[in-house]
């Protein structure tokens, strides 16, 4: 089996270094790439598993790559984590909305780093937290979800949610760990319910969180970006 | 016989004639039936019809006199809601003086007050012309009811010409436009920013809607203003630009110093050679931050020095200066092959701190010699400019800078080619802090390059003023 391989677009080469030390030492296989375009070429030309995108870049930038790859059909489906040294949640929130499908900001620990690739890989290979069924089993099974019956049970026992928040719940813990924009919640919520402002949102969320009970923390908040699903993994947080 | 009598005696004495006649003719008249020849009667026919005839021509002119003075009073009131008109004061003596004074008296009240309107009208309309924000009144169908200069200014309009006619019509721009209908429908204060063409130009507008109401409080129209925002916002991209660049800048070497000090510390490599290689990038990085946070403090503290005196304000020749500066940068020069020219007369004096000076000098020479091919020449020259200005000229013949980064190459964290000056170790502040030292001492920058050929970056002082001019009464 050809290794994993992880396509580093990053114009600080001793950045670029430490993130293909740490990955290397985790088995993955990586390239270095230092500008927008030579991205692009490389990802059109022999697409990686997953791409580890810098935003701030000379001639295209990192939110510029982003489009144009998950534009194409070949690239669409290739991963991408943004790296923003900007610390401007509107870059964030950009680059999620155009299809990134994850973020650290800098300085970032190499550690939390090979844990988002991994992550992304296996949300890519199917390895959802869906157990059986349309019945989604999280927290280590104090939460389940059962989208069949719109069921939500709370250590056992149901909780009553109504139409809007069970489709927000359903929707973050889809995929645990990876902020959801305002916008983007909007757009799944839609029309399964009701009509959803981005202040409404933060409304129904607010509602949701208080039936969880103990389990409220499972709906993180991620200042300026938008909501996620805890991740059921060791802490991560930078 | 003519009698010059004024109006009222003559017409009195015309009616006394008047009567005396008749009464002449009567006392004829009785005494008929002596005289049945009819001479008498005759006579006093004759008589009666002078006096009749006398009665009837002054009762005439009586008559026109007073519908004169009344036609007069009536003109002049009629007159009176258009301006200051004449005095009516002793032109009509007659019984309609008394009237003609009172309205006299009305006049002149009216003519004050109107006065008083038309300056606090003039005024109002003055400081609607001379506002930099631009004002539109619309009524209900979109039909422009005025406009100020500045609207007409923004939207090229001449406001007289287009006085009536529909917005749509005489603006061409369809986000204004399309402003003004939904500001209509709403019938409550909406904003809105948008892009127009003024001047050739693209302009940021930010529009706002306010409804118009009649003294009756009904719905009249609209009144948009409009500003033009556009410097504010190429000031806000400017620094969010400027922001960014800090942020990249400072949190490069804190990711590398970071992310290598906890490899070593969690992972631990083995690799003697590696480990070496990962503290030589922490070092540096560590060494990167440092000159930053220098630079940074240095530019902080030309911004807060302003044209304060400074008790190191000196005479100086400026040859000492540059001959200081590039003995500092000999050696790097040296292991180029590059060539560093010095031509300033010995005799050339500046007032000012010699330091600053030294360091704007230092940053220019530093960069001329970072940037040219290896071999090449670098000439640093000192002259007596226009103005009362010392010019220190740096050129070089190195690759040179494009027209499109000439502009912006004096602001923080600006970089032509990022890869490049990371490689060279600068800092991003190197020309800032030339600015800045410049401009603090009264003086400027200036940069002529073509791209293949080298650059031509100008320093100007004030001879004899710089810091010093400014100086508190204490200078001597």
């Amino acid at each position: 089996m050809s290794k994993v391989e992880v396509l580093i677009v990053e114009d600080e080469p001793e950045i670029a270094e430490l993130i293909a030390f740490h990955l290397r030492r985790e088995g993955f296989a990586t390239r270095h790439v230092t500008s927008g375009r030579k991205a692009l070429d490389a990802a059109r030309e022999n697409p990686p598993s997953v791409l580890v995108l810098d935003l701030m870049l000379p001639d295209l930038d990192g939110l510029e790559v982003c489009r144009r790859l998950k534009q194409r059909e070949e690239t669409r489906a290739i991963p991408i984590i943004m790296v923003t040294a900007k610390g401007e949640e509107t870059d964030i929130v950009a680059g999620l909305e155009l299809g990134g499908d994850d973020y650290i900001t800098k300085p970032f620990s190499p550690r939390v780093l090979v844990a988002r690739v991994r992550n992304v890989l296996r949300r890519h290979d199917g390895d959802a937290p869906i157990a059986s069924e349309g019945r989604l089993v999280l927290a280590d099974g104090a939460l389940t979800i059962d989208t069949n019956r719109h069921v939500v049970l709370c250590h056992g026992q149901p909780i009553e949610l109504t139409l809007t928040e069970f489709s927000l719940l359903h929707h973050l813990a889809q995929r645990p760990g990876f902020v959801r924009t305002r916008d983007q919640i909007i757009a799944a919520v839609h029309g399964r319910s009701t009509v959803l402002s981005s202040r409404t949102v933060d409304v129904h969320i607010t509602a949701l969180r208080r039936k969880l009970g103990d389990l409220s923390a499972l709906v993180e908040t991620v200042r300026g970006v938008g909501y996620r699903f805890a991740e059921a993994m060791p802490a991560l947080d930078e | 016989m003519t009698l010059r009598l004024s109006d009222t005696t003559g017409f009195r004495a015309g009616l006394a004639l008047a009567t005396v006649l008749a009464i002449a003719a009567l006392a004829l008249f009785v005494g008929l039936g002596e005289d049945p020849t009819g001479i008498r009667r005759l006579v006093a026919a004759g008589i009666l019809l002078v006096a009749g005839g006398g009665a009837l021509v002054v009762g005439w002119r009586r008559g026109r006199k007073q519908a004169n003075a009344a036609a007069g009073l009536i003109a002049a009131v009629e007159a009176m809601p258009h301006g200051p008109a004449p005095s009516l004061n002793g032109r009509w003596h007659t019984e309609l003086t008394p009237v003609a004074r009172a309205v006299d008296r009305t006049r002149r009240t009216l003519a004050s007050r109107l006065a008083g309107l038309e300056q606090a009208s003039a005024e109002q309309n003055a400081i609607l012309q001379s506002m930099g924000t631009a004002l539109l009144a619309i009524d209900h169908d979109h039909r422009l009811l005025s406009m100020n200069r500045a609207a007409a200014d923004l939207l090229g309009l001449d406001a007289r010409a287009v006085r009536g006619r529909l917005v749509e019509e005489v603006a061409r721009e369809a986000e204004l436009n399309a402003f003004v209908k939904d500001a209509v429908e709403a019938s409550e204060p909406l904003t809105a920013e948008f892009r127009i063409n003024t001047g050739g130009q693209r302009a940021t507008i930010q529009a706002a809607s306010e409804p118009l109401c009649d003294e009756q409080g009904r719905p009249a129209g609209l009144l948009v203003t409009l500003t033009d925002i556009t410097k504010l916002r190429q000031l806000e991209s400017l620094r969010s630009d400027f922001a960014a660049n800090v942020s990249h800048e400072l949190r490069t070497p804190i990711t590398n110093i970071k992310g290598y000090v906890d490899t070593l510390v969690q992972v631990g490599v083995e690799d003697r050679e590696q480990t070496a290689r990962f503290l030589d990038i922490i070092r540096r990085n560590a060494q990167r931050l440092a000159a930053i946070i220098e630079d940074l403090l240095a530019l902080s503290r030309l911004e807060q020095a302003g044209l304060r005196e400074s008790p190191e304000t000196k005479d100086t020749p400026v040859r000492s200066l540059v001959r200081e500066v590039v003995g500092q940068l000999q050696s790097a020069a040296d292991a180029k092959q590059i060539v560093v020219e010095i031509e300033v007369p010995e005799d050339l004096m500046i007032r000012v701190v010699p330091s600053l000076v030294e360091q704007a000098i230092a940053n220019l020479v530093s960069n001329a010699i970072t940037y040219s091919p290896a071999g090449t020449k670098v000439r640093v020259t000192g002259a007596i400019a226009d103005g009362g200005f010392v010019e220190i000229a740096v050129r070089d013949r190195g690759p040179g800078i494009a027209p499109q980064h000439l502009a912006r190459i004096f602001e923080r964290f600006y970089r032509v080619d990022r890869a490049r000056s990371r490689d060279h170790g600068g800092t991003g502040l190197g020309l800032a802090i030339v600015k800045h030292i410049a401009l603090a001492l009264g003086g400027r920058v200036e940069v002529e390059s073509k791209v293949g050929v080298g650059s031509d970056f100008r320093l100007l002082l004030p001879v004899g003023t710089g810091v010093a001019s400014s100086a508190s009464p204490s200078t001597p």
